[in-house]
């Protein structure tokens, strides 16, 4: 097991590793001179030029600037945001608790929701059944940006039940004002998780280990819990774990259809105003949470199932 | 090096039930309608897309106004058949691009097996670290915004996935005897590959097209509706949603409500053609 995990990790970080070369090397490949985004386009001398190139760093060869990049990235250092004027680390400070907030609750909405409904939907049959697949069906089909504002508009608008926008002062009021969001965010994700589950639980139901257990006589609860269950929950882990994984970045969507404060928001404004620093910083943050979650789901496959090795 | 160790390399093979005849019909006239909406929408759209007439605005469904008017008073209806073209070609560029790709990548790495595999999957394992939304956003970031970025990024972040379905159906197909008595009888790997390998695996081909439109066209709308796409006043669908959030607050969700219906009735419709056609677990791609 500690060798399992020992070499996974070694695995995460190399891949953490080339990523970052992707994430700095693309933008530092982009056409346009960042000193046109940090002077928003205007014109400026000579001097001013050389002072700006200065201070940013600009004119280092890329494995220098990549290796300065890399090297306080790790710290906790992203540089000086091209628009804020104030460091990356500070205009994304305030963000993080209601990305990590939102990215929670709605883990745990894919989760609880996804299994139960899909457990559901294989082991009862009749009206909650075919209710189960049906909403399943359409959940699926449902981009996140489409369920935001069809929430907004039941729930906030007509309903009145919920805050429409913001992200609210306390944690409770938090809570609350990201309750919708967490909810759209997670929708498509539940369905999916669903009917996985579903698949899962019925090809399970059908193996001969489980008629076997039936047989012996051991009560169904029995049965469903400790030979169905638990072998059907392999493929599910694994695949709860890509969708949280990507929570991050589908967050952008709805933090800005509610207006949320939160890291993806961050990201799509910076990418309007060609804040590259920033743009590193939070796709760097997106794509270190798949690792790390892609690690963590392949360490629980490993204790779910022994036979699970890397290739 | 794979950042999705699991992910890739122990998968139990899980079959979803297939869809009925009367879910396949029904998904059919939908897609069909869409087609005809591509090539016709804005023919077949009763008035003009872009005609503002601000003392008609925000009004519901009429006669006059079958989908209502948004908040300068352009019918919705119109602009949501004009919409179709912009919405529908772009996906099915990123699938036609992704398929082409993944297949191409699959069969090779299938056929080749040793060194070119490995590499091929080591580097296909890097992509699976950026999901779709973030490689369009960081293309934008590159490139500006438009259909372009975000159409190239889109196709490539969703080869990989493809290209791991179509890799192991090409490895069972290669497995078979056929396979090892036409090599016996001197055919190349790359006549047995066109001649017999791709055309039998080619619902699965087909199953991954459609499955790859639906992931493209739920992430180039909602780069659409983020405004770092197709800019206004085209009226793509992701556009229209963004642009009728105003609308909601005035109790006037028409035109949001209107392309989400359309948005979504593709999207099942292409969903269930997919699973239709294949018997491959339809692999989780991480929506947005």
């Amino acid at each position: 097991m500690t060798r399992f995990i020992l070499r996974r990790l070694v695995h995460g970080l190399v891949a953490m590793l080339v990523a970052s070369v992707v994430i700095f090397g693309s933008l530092f490949l982009a056409p346009g001179s960042p000193v046109t985004a940090l002077t928003a386009g205007r014109p400026v001398n000579t001097h001013t030029r050389e002072l700006l190139e200065k201070r940013y760093d600009l004119n280092a060869p890329f494995v220098v600037q990549y290796a300065d990049w890399l090297g306080r990235a790790v710290r906790g250092d992203f540089g000086t945001s091209y628009v804020e004027s104030e460091s990356v680390s500070a205009v994304m400070a305030p963000r993080i608790d209601t990305t990590l907030i939102l990215v929670c609750m709605c883990s745990l909405v894919i989760v609880v929701a996804g299994t139960l409904s899909g457990a559901i939907a294989a082991l009862k049959r009749g009206f909650l059944g075919t209710a189960m697949v049906v909403a399943e069906a359409i959940g699926l089909g449902i981009p996140t940006f489409v369920a935001s504002l069809l929430l907004i508009a039941v729930f906030s608008v007509q309903l009145g039940w919920f805050p429409v926008y913001g992200s609210g002062a306390g944690f409770i009021d938090e809570l609350w004002h990201l309750t919708l969001p967490a909810i759209a965010l997670a929708l498509s994700s539940v369905a999916y998780i669903g009917r996985l589950t579903q698949a899962s639980v019925e090809g399970e139901l059908e193996k001969e280990h489980v008629t076997t257990a039936t047989v012996r006589g051991l009560p169904r609860g029995r049965v469903i819990r400790r030979h169905v269950l638990r072998n059907a929950s392999i493929p599910v882990a694994t695949a709860s774990g890509i969708v949280i994984a990507y929570l991050v970045v589908g967050a952008a969507v709805v933090e800005t259809a509610f207006s949320l404060n939160g890291l993806g928001a961050l990201l799509v404004s910076a990418i309007s105003q060609d804040d590259f620093p920033v743009i590193q910083a939070v796709s760097l943050i997106a794509v270190a949470a798949f690792i790390g979650v892609g690690f963590v789901v392949d360490v629980i496959c490993a204790r779910l199932d022994p036979r699970i090795t890397l290739e | 090096m794979s950042a999705v160790g699991a992910y890739g390399g122990y998968r139990r093979r899980v079959r979803f039930k297939r869809p009925n005849d009367l879910v396949l019909a029904v998904s059919s006239v939908v897609l069909g309608a869409m087609v005809i909406f591509v090539v016709f929408g804005s023919v077949i759209a009763p008035q003009s897309p872009s005609a503002v007439n601000l003392e008609i605005a925000l009004q519901g469904p009429s006669l006059a106004h079958l989908f209502g008017t948004d908040a300068t008073g352009r019918d919705i209806f119109s602009r949501v058949l004009a919409g179709a073209r912009p919405s529908i070609l772009g996906p099915i560029l990123i699938a036609g691009g992704a398929t082409a790709l993944g297949t191409l990548i699959g069969v090779v790495a299938a056929w080749k097996r040793g060194v070119s595999d490995a590499l091929l999957s080591r580097s296909m394992e890097i992509l699976f670290a950026f999901p779709g939304l973030l490689l369009a956003m960081m293309a934008v970031a590159i490139l500006g915004r438009g259909l372009t970025a975000p159409v190239v990024a889109l196709a490539i972040a969703n080869t990989p996935w493809v290209a791991r379905i179509i890799r192991s159906a090409a490895l069972r197909e290669r497995s078979l005897p056929y396979i090892a008595a036409s090599s016996v009888q001197g055919f190349s790997g790359l006549a047995i590959c066109i001649r017999h390998v791709l055309p039998n695996i080619s619902r699965t081909i087909w199953a991954q097209l459609a499955l790859t439109f639906t992931y493209g066209m739920t992430d180039l709308l909602a780069i659409n509706f983020l405004g770092l796409g197709v800019q206004p006043p085209t009226p793509d669908w992701g556009v229209l949603v963004n642009e009728g959030q105003n609308s909601i607050l005035q109790n006037a969700p028409w035109e949001t409500l209107f392309a989400s219906v359309f948005i979504v009735l593709t999207i099942v419709a292409a969903t269930a053609l997919s699973a239709r056609l294949g018997d491959e677990p339809t692999a989780g791609r991480g929506r947005a």
